[in-house]
């Protein structure tokens, strides 16, 4: 990792050395404005001090060195670039293993992000229509009569005393969406639970959900059920 | 459900709070076993010794903020049930960030906003996946939930119930 890593980087700045220099030959293009002898003064890198052709760092340039200059660095560039890329085929493999793990953590958070966020914020979520639902059981004087006032609602209890699940079934009749949704409300009276049923009905013409029914079940003795709403 | 009749809430406190210094302890201690093994001297005598000090020091402090992290975790999650009368996921989530943000208030503002952030995430990542799973598991049992199939079996008896009480 780290050898592959000290290769790259320095390829890399390798390659970068090559394309100030190129620049730089085009910026400093004598031939345009001066005569065709002119002359430029060109700064070479470091990395071109290698012994033979280029010696010194200040050199005077005819027309045609200039020319074959650029025209050498091009084949070096596309040899640089051949060779990283022989290099990296070297490393594709592991680089592909670290890239399908990132991408399938990635997805996974995405995935959980997703549906947490539909579940909070989608107003055809079961979470949602319990909400609502629950409000409306909060508000009415026959709930309130017999549960006594701060009514609190909650859904199927697990194992670890968790009860935020509200137990819902999907189905589609009639080419429309429905759901069913159950929870449970208590209030201040002791001992006294119900379970209240909910069903919505997907509207065809707005899409969203509409209530179509809410009753409360009271399950404690004296058994009865009081009719929240009731749209069928 | 019959048998969760009794109310979960103050005493789920020091059942997260023991489940999360187990849970500490036992990460801690297999973590620590093999970090104590390798920055040993060689030998497996010294290994073993070192490996066994590590988890002795270290694993329960581990557990110990885990714990910390747990029981206030949930008494925040509990007073938030008790005012809000309501159980759901913002609960979860929203107890998750204050207790990141009260545990890291020592270190001043910016990095309560960081460990409220961390939190929240981390929260409502735990509860997609509880949220996944309930899913799962009740698409392999259709018939978890107990409705009848049919609404109009649904309908006489609310409807039966209520009317004689009128």
């Amino acid at each position: 990792m780290l050898s592959s890593n000290h290769t790259q980087t320095s390829l890399e700045g390798f390659r970068h050395q090559i394309l100030a220099l190129n620049t730089h030959c085009s910026s400093a293009r004598p031939w345009g404005r001066q005569s065709s002898t002119g002359a430029a003064r060109l700064a070479l890198p470091a990395a071109f001090k290698t012994p033979g052709q280029f010696r010194i760092s200040t050199v005077v340039l005819s027309n045609q060195v200039m020319m074959e200059i650029q025209h050498s660095s091009f084949i070096i560039q596309v040899l640089t670039h051949i060779l990283f890329l022989f290099l990296s085929v070297k490393e594709a493999g592991r680089d592909f293993t670290y890239f399908i793990v990132v991408l399938v953590g990635i997805s996974v958070t995405g995935g959980l992000f997703y549906v947490i966020f539909k579940e909070l914020f989608s107003s055809s979520s079961p979470n949602k229509i319990y909400g609502d639902a629950l409000e409306k059981c909060r508000s009415h004087p026959e709930v309130i009569a017999v549960f006594g006032e701060p009514i609190k609602g909650y859904g199927e209890a697990t194992r670890r005393g968790r009860r935020q699940f509200v137990s819902h079934i999907e189905y589609v009749k009639d080419g429309l969406k429905h759901m069913r949704l159950k929870f449970y409300i208590e209030g201040s009276e002791a001992a006294k639970r119900g379970t209240v049923h909910v069903e919505v009905k997907e509207n065809p013409e707005r899409g969203r959900f509409e209530i179509r029914y809410i009753f409360v079940d009271v399950d404690t003795f004296p058994r009865r059920t009081i009719i929240i709403e009731d749209n069928r | 459900m019959e048998e969760y009749a009794r109310e979960p809430c103050p005493w789920r406190i020091v059942d997260d709070c023991g489940g999360a210094f187990t849970m500490g302890a036992i990460g801690g201690g297999i973590f620590q076993a093999i970090k104590g093994f390798r920055n040993s001297p060689v030998g497996v005598n010294h290994r073993l010794r070192g490996s066994l000090t590590a988890i002795r020091t270290r694993a329960p402090q581990l557990g110990g903020s885990f714990a910390v992290w747990g029981g206030l975790f949930s008494m925040i999650d509990c007073s938030m049930v008790r005012m809000r009368g309501k159980e759901d996921p913002w609960n979860s989530i929203t107890s998750g960030a204050l207790t990141g943000a009260i545990l890291a208030a020592r270190n001043g503002p910016v990095a309560m906003v960081g460990s409220a952030a961390m939190g929240g995430i981390l929260l409502a990542l735990i509860e997609g996946a509880g949220i996944l799973l309930t899913r799962f598991a009740s698409t392999q049992f259709p018939n978890g939930p107990q409705f009848s199939e049919d609404p109009s079996q649904l309908q006489p008896s609310p409807f039966g119930d209520y009317r004689q009480y009128q």
